[in-house]
C-alpha cells in the first residue's frame, strides 16, 4: 500500500462524505420548498406580565372558535400547571390555526400523533396550523420543565368529524374533560 | 543556511495564503448560498406575489403587520393584578411598621392584632401568610374581582400603598402552626396533596403551595387555615362562586375534585400538615 | 516517532486519577438517580417518587452528566496525552491543581442546593425559572476550572511548538487542543447567560430576564458541548485504538481534518434546538440547520479511517477475503471492543440525529422521548463507552499494574452496550408516539397513552444494566489497585502507516481556524442574538423556587 493509493481513497471518501452532506442538504431544501413546511416563526410578540388582562387572551375568548371566513382558531393560555382551555374540540379535515402563550414560565405544546409542536416561551404567541385527517383524541402534554407540576400540565384535543363538530352561533366550540 | 531558512518560510506563507484562500473561498460560499435559500428562495415560495424584502424580513422575523386576527374581549379579567417587576419591587419596598397601624385600626377585628384570626372558621389566619396572595386578594376585593360583602368595603378604604404595607406587616408575623382537631389523613387524600392526580391532570397541592415555590406568585400557604375556611373556598371555586383565581387555575382544579376530597384535602391542610408524610 | 513510547513521569499522576476518579464517581451516582427515574416513569411507584424528587433528581442527573463527568474526564485524559505525547512535563502543575479543587469546590456548591429543592431547575435552567445562586455559582467554577485546563493545554502546545520547529504536533495533542479551544468558544453563551443573566436574577437584584436571549445564549452552548463530550472518544479512535488492534494508523491527515471539522461545525449550529421557538425567524433556523448537516463530513472521514485502520490490523493478523479481517482481529482486547460497539452506536444515533437536524421533521420529535434517546445513545454510549475504555487503557498505566483477566472488562463494556440499546430504541418509539420527555408520571389507565406503557418497562430493564454495568465499572479499576504491578507505565499511542514529516501550518494549529470559526459564529448568531436589543421584547417575571413561603 503506497502513500499515494492512501491519498486517493482519502479523496474518494472525502468525496462520499460531502455527496452525503449534500444529499442532506437537499432533503431538507426539497422537503421545505415542495410542502412549505417550516417550524414554528412567527416572532410576535406579547407582554406575559400582564397577559391575565390582555384582551385577546382574556378567558372568555380562549378555546375554539370558527373566523368570519370559516376558518378556526384555536387561543390556548399555558400556565403553571395547565392549558387553558384543558380540553379542545377542532373540526377534521380543516386548517385549524393554534395560537398559544405563557404568562409565566417556558411551557411546551405537543398534540401527540400529529406534528403540532412548539414551545411557549413568555413574552411571545407561538402560532401554528395544521390539518386533522382522522377524529379521534390527541393527548396535548406539556413538553418543557415548568415546575413541579409539570407532569399534570396536559390538555386533550378531540377531532370531531362533520356530525360531531358543532360551534355554537357565535362560532365557540367547547368540550369538557370526562371527569 | 540563513537563506535555506528564508526560503522556507517564505514556501511555508506562500502555502499559509492558499489554505486560507480555499477555506474562505469554501465557507464564504457555502454561507452566501445558504442564506440566499433561507432568506429568499423558501419564504418567497409562501407568497403570491414577488417580494423578495418582505421575504427576507419575514425570515428574520420581522412583522410588518399584526396580520393575525385579533378578537377583542371586554369581559372584566378574573383578577386586574397583574405580577410584573413593579409590583414586586413596590412590595418589597412595602412598610410593615405603616402597615402595622393600619391593622390595628382596620383589620385586627376579625383577623387578629398579628394576624392570629378571632374566628378562623370565617375569617382566615393572615400571620404568616405570603406578601403577594394578601396583595392579591385585596386588591381582587378593592375592584370586584373577588366578591365579599364584609371585605370590599374594608378593602376600598386603603390606597394601594396601604394594601402592600398590611401584607407585609401580615406577611412578617409567625404564622399559626395548626388549628382544629387532627384525624389522620387517608392515604388517597396525602397523594393527592404531594403527587396529584395525573390521569385528571390535578397538580399537587404541594407543586403551588409547598414550602419551595414553584407555581404562581398569587398561591398561599395552606397551613394554618382552618379546614372549614379551605373547603369553603374550594367549594366556591369549584361552583366559579369565587373566580379571582388567575387563569381559572383553581376553578379548573376544583372542578375535577369530589367534595370528599375537597374535604379530606381541607381537613389535611386546616390540621396543619400533622400527618404529613 | 518521539511520541511512540513515553513514560508516565513528571509527577501528574495523581493529577489525572484524580480528575477520572472523581468523574467516574459522580458518574456512578447519577447513574443510581437514572435508573430510579426510569422507575418512576413506569409508573410502579418506587420510594420516594414526588413530584420534587423527581425534578431534583432529573436536575442532578443532567448536571452531573452534562457538566461534571464528562469535562473532568476530558481535562484528565488531557493532561494525559499532554504528557505522554508531547513528551514534556505540565507547563504550571499549581494551575492545574487549582482548576481542580475550582471544580470540586463547584461540583458541591451545585449539588447541595439540588438536593435540597432549591434548584430544581434541571441542567438546562431555563429561566424565569431560577434556582438558587449557589447552584449556578457551583456550575460557574465547574467551568472555570475547565478554563485553567484550557489555558494549559493550549500553553503545552505551544511551549513544545516552540521546543520543536516545523515537527508537526502529535495528533493526540492536536486532538486535544481542538477540544480546548473548542470548550472555550462553547462555554462563552453559558457563561454570559449565568453571569449577566441568572446570577442577578437569583440574588433578586434583577426582577425580569428576557427569556429569548437566554434561550439562544444556551442554545450556542448546548450543541458543542456534547462534541467536547465527543472529542476524548475520537481521539481514542484515532489514537489509540489503532495500537490497540495491533496495527497503524491508516491517516494522520484525517485525524487532523476531523479534529478540525468538528472544531467548525460544532459551533454555529446551536440553533437547531430552537427550530420549534417562536422568537426566531426561519432565516437563521435554516442556515444553521445547513451548517448541522455538515458535521457528516468529519464522522465519515472518521468511520472510514477508522475501519481502514481497524482492516490493516485485521489482515496482519491473518484475516482473508472481504470481511475475514473482522473476525481476524483481538476482540479480547476492552479498546478494540469498544472501538466497534461506539461505531455501531454513533451509527443508531446518527440517523436519529439526522431526523433532529431536519429542520421539518424536527416537529414530529422536538421534546419528545426521541431527543432523549438520541443523546443517551451518542453520549451515553458511544461516547461513555470510549471513556470506559480508554480508562482499561490508561488506568493500568499510571498505577503500573495489569487487570489479570479481562473478562470483567469485556463484560463491563457488553453490558453497558446492550443496556443502553435496550434503553434508547423503546425511547424512540415513544417520542414517535408523542411521548414528552421530562414528566414524571403518566397516566398509562388513559386509553390515549396506553400502549406506552410496556416501551417504558422494556427501556427501564436497559436502564438497570447499565446501572450493573457502571457498577462493575467501578469494582473492575477497584480491584486493579490489588493487580500484578508490572513496572511498565509507557503509552504508545498509534502510529501513522505514513508518518508526516511535515504538516501545513493549517493543520500544525488553530489560528486559521478560530479566525473563520468567528466569521461563522458572527454570521449564524449574530443577528439571531442581536435582534433581542434591536426589538422591543418583553422580558418574563424571574420566577425563583428557591424562595419558601
Amino acid at each position: 500500500m503506497s502513500e499515494e493509493t492512501i491519498r486517493r481513497s482519502e479523496l474518494m471518501w472525502g468525496a462520499i462524505a460531502a455527496f452525503g452532506v449534500g444529499i442532506m442538504a437537499a432533503v431538507i431544501v426539497v422537503s421545505s420548498f415542495a410542502m412549505a413546511i417550516h417550524p414554528p416563526s412567527n416572532v410576535e410578540t406579547i407582554d406575559p406580565t400582564t397577559l391575565n388582562t390582555n384582551s385577546e387572551f382574556a378567558e372568555s375568548n380562549l378555546g375554539t372558535r370558527v373566523n368570519p371566513d370559516g376558518s378556526v382558531t384555536v387561543r390556548i393560555v399555558a400556565t403553571q400547571f395547565e392549558f387553558l382551555p384543558r380540553c379542545i374540540p377542532v373540526p377534521k379535515d380543516r386548517q385549524v390555526t393554534f395560537r398559544v402563550t405563557s404568562p409565566d414560565v417556558i411551557h411546551g405544546f405537543l398534540i401527540a400523533g400529529s406534528n403540532a409542536n412548539t414551545m411557549v416561551v413568555p413574552g411571545y404567541v407561538a402560532q401554528l396550523r395544521t390539518v386533522f385527517s382522522s377524529a379521534g383524541d390527541h393527548l396535548m402534554p406539556c413538553h418543557e420543565f415548568c415546575g413541579l407540576g409539570h407532569s399534570e400540565m396536559w390538555a386533550l384535543v378531540k377531532v370531531l368529524d362533520g356530525a360531531e363538530w358543532k360551534p355554537d352561533a357565535s362560532g365557540k366550540a367547547s368540550c369538557e374533560l370526562p371527569r | 543556511m540563513s537563506t535555506d531558512q528564508d526560503h522556507r518560510s517564505s514556501e511555508r506563507r506562500a502555502e499559509d495564503r492558499l489554505w486560507r484562500f480555499w477555506v474562505s473561498i469554501a465557507a464564504g460560499t457555502f454561507v452566501v448560498v445558504s442564506l440566499l435559500v433561507g432568506l429568499i428562495v423558501l419564504p418567497l415560495r409562501d407568497e403570491a406575489r414577488f417580494d423578495p424584502w418582505g421575504a427576507i424580513c419575514r425570515a428574520i422575523g420581522i412583522r410588518k403587520d399584526g396580520s393575525t386576527v385579533t378578537k377583542k374581549s371586554s369581559d372584566p379579567p378574573a383578577s386586574s393584578v397583574t405580577w410584573s417587576a413593579g409590583t414586586r419591587l413596590a412590595l418589597l419596598g412595602a412598610s410593615p411598621e405603616s402597615g402595622s397601624t393600619i391593622v390595628k385600626e382596620t383589620c385586627a377585628a376579625c383577623h387578629g392584632e398579628t394576624g392570629v384570626s378571632v374566628d378562623p372558621q370565617q375569617f382566615p389566619n393572615l400571620a404568616g401568610q405570603t406578601e403577594e396572595a394578601i396583595f392579591k386578594q385585596l386588591r381582587d376585593f378593592q375592584t370586584g374581582a373577588r366578591v365579599s360583602d364584609i371585605m370590599a368595603p374594608i378593602a376600598q378604604t386603603l390606597t394601594e400603598a396601604q394594601t402592600r404595607d398590611v401584607a407585609a406587616y401580615f406577611a412578617a408575623q409567625k404564622r399559626v402552626e395548626a388549628v382544629g382537631s387532627s384525624p389522620s389523613a387517608s392515604a388517597n387524600i396525602v397523594e393527592l396533596a404531594h403527587i396529584g392526580a395525573p390521569a385528571r391532570g390535578i397538580p399537587s397541592c404541594y407543586s403551588c403551595h409547598g414550602q419551595n415555590r414553584s407555581g404562581p406568585e398569587e398561591a398561599p400557604v395552606l397551613f394554618g387555615q382552618s379546614a372549614s375556611y379551605i373547603e369553603d373556598q374550594l367549594k366556591k371555586f369549584a361552583s366559579a362562586e369565587r373566580r379571582n383565581d388567575m387563569f381559572a387555575r383553581m376553578r379548573t382544579i376544583t372542578k375535577q375534585l369530589s367534595p370528599e376530597e375537597m374535604h379530606g384535602l381541607a381537613i389535611y391542610y386546616g390540621d396543619g400538615g400533622a400527618a404529613k408524610p | 516517532m518521539p511520541a511512540e513510547r513515553q513514560a508516565v513521569n513528571y509527577r501528574v499522576k495523581n493529577l489525572i486519577l484524580a480528575h477520572i476518579g472523581v468523574s467516574f464517581a459522580t458518574l456512578a451516582a447519577a447513574a443510581v438517580l437514572g435508573a430510579w427515574q426510569m422507575t418512576v416513569r413506569t409508573g410502579v411507584n418506587p420510594p420516594f417518587a414526588t413530584p420534587e424528587t423527581y425534578f431534583a433528581s432529573v436536575s442532578a442527573h443532567g448536571t452531573i452528566m452534562g457538566y461534571v463527568m464528562p469535562t473532568l474526564f476530558t481535562m484528565g485524559f488531557g493532561y494525559f496525552v499532554a504528557v505522554t505525547a508531547l513528551d514534556q512535563p505540565l507547563p504550571s502543575m499549581r494551575l492545574a491543581w487549582a482548576g481542580f479543587w475550582l471544580a470540586a469546590v463547584g461540583i458541591v456548591a451545585a449539588i447541595i442546593p439540588i438536593v435540597m429543592g432549591k434548584a430544581t431547575v434541571l441542567y438546562t435552567f431555563y429561566p424565569p425559572l431560577t434556582g438558587s445562586v449557589f447552584y449556578y455559582l457551583g456550575v460557574l467554577l465547574v467551568v472555570v476550572g475547565s478554563w485553567f485546563w484550557v489555558a494549559l493545554m493550549i500553553w503545552a502546545m505551544a511551549h513544545w511548538k516552540r521546543n520543536n520547529p516545523g515537527r508537526p504536533v502529535p495528533l493526540a495533542m492536536f486532538g486535544t487542543v481542538a477540544n480546548a479551544f473548542l470548550w472555550l468558544w462553547t462555554t462563552g453563551g453559558v457563561a454570559v447567560e449565568i453571569i449577566f443573566q441568572l446570577i442577578p436574577a437569583s440574588l433578586g437584584w434583577t426582577q425580569m430576564i428576557d427569556v429569548g436571549l437566554a434561550r439562544t445564549l444556551f442554545a450556542w452552548t448546548l450543541h458543542p458541548i456534547v462534541y467536547f463530550w465527543l472529542l476524548p472518544a475520537y481521539i481514542a479512535f484515532y489514537t489509540i485504538a489503532p495500537q490497540a488492534a495491533g496495527a497503524r494508523l491508516y491517516s494522520d491527515l484525517m485525524g487532523r481534518l476531523s479534529f478540525i471539522l468538528l472544531l467548525l461545525f460544532s459551533l454555529p449550529v446551536g440553533m437547531h434546538h430552537l427550530f420549534m421557538d417562536p422568537e426566531h425567524g426561519t432565516g437563521f433556523k435554516f442556515l444553521q440547520a445547513m451548517l448541522t448537516a455538515l458535521v457528516v463530513l468529519p464522522t465519515f472521514l472518521t468511520v472510514f479511517t477508522i475501519s481502514a485502520s481497524m482492516e490493516i490490523a485485521g489482515r496482519l493478523r491473518g484475516g482473508k477475503g472481504l470481511f475475514g479481517w473482522i473476525a481476524a482481529l483481538p476482540w479480547d482486547r476492552p479498546m478494540v471492543l469498544a472501538t466497534c460497539l461506539s461505531f455501531v452506536l454513533l451509527g443508531f444515533g446518527g440517523f436519529g440525529g439526522v431526523v433532529n437536524m431536519a429542520y421539518a421533521m424536527n416537529a414530529m420529535i422536538h421534546n419528545t422521548s426521541w431527543v432523549t434517546a438520541h443523546f443517551h445513545l451518542i453520549f451515553g454510549g458511544a461516547v461513555v463507552i470510549m471513556y470506559f475504555a480508554i480508562t482499561y487503557w490508561i488506568w493500568p498505566i499510571l498505577l503500573e499494574r495489569e487487570a489479570a483477566d479481562v473478562r470483567p472488562l469485556r463484560l463491563q463494556l457488553w453490558l453497558w452496550f446492550i443496556g443502553i440499546v435496550i434503553m434508547t430504541f423503546p425511547w424512540h418509539v415513544l417520542g414517535l408516539l408523542g411521548q414528552p420527555r421530562r414528566i414524571a408520571t403518566f397516566d398509562y389507565a388513559n386509553p390515549v397513552i396506553a400502549q406506552w406503557q410496556p416501551w417504558v418497562f422494556v427501556s427501564m430493564f436497559g436502564g438497570y444494566l447499565m446501572l450493573v454495568s457502571a457498577l462493575l465499572f467501578v469494582w473492575n479499576i477497584a480491584t486493579l489497585y490489588r493487580a500484578r504491578p508490572v513496572g511498565d507505565n509507557r503509552m504508545h499511542y498509534a502510529v501513522a502507516v505514513y508518518p508526516p514529516a511535515r504538516v501545513p501550518n493549517a493543520l500544525n494549529g488553530f489560528a486559521l481556524w478560530n479566525w473563520l470559526l468567528l466569521f461563522l459564529m458572527v454570521v449564524a448568531y449574530g443577528y439571531p442574538l442581536g435582534q433581542f436589543f434591536l426589538m422591543d421584547v418583553y422580558p418574563g417575571l424571574v420566577h425563583r423556587v428557591d424562595i419558601g413561603s
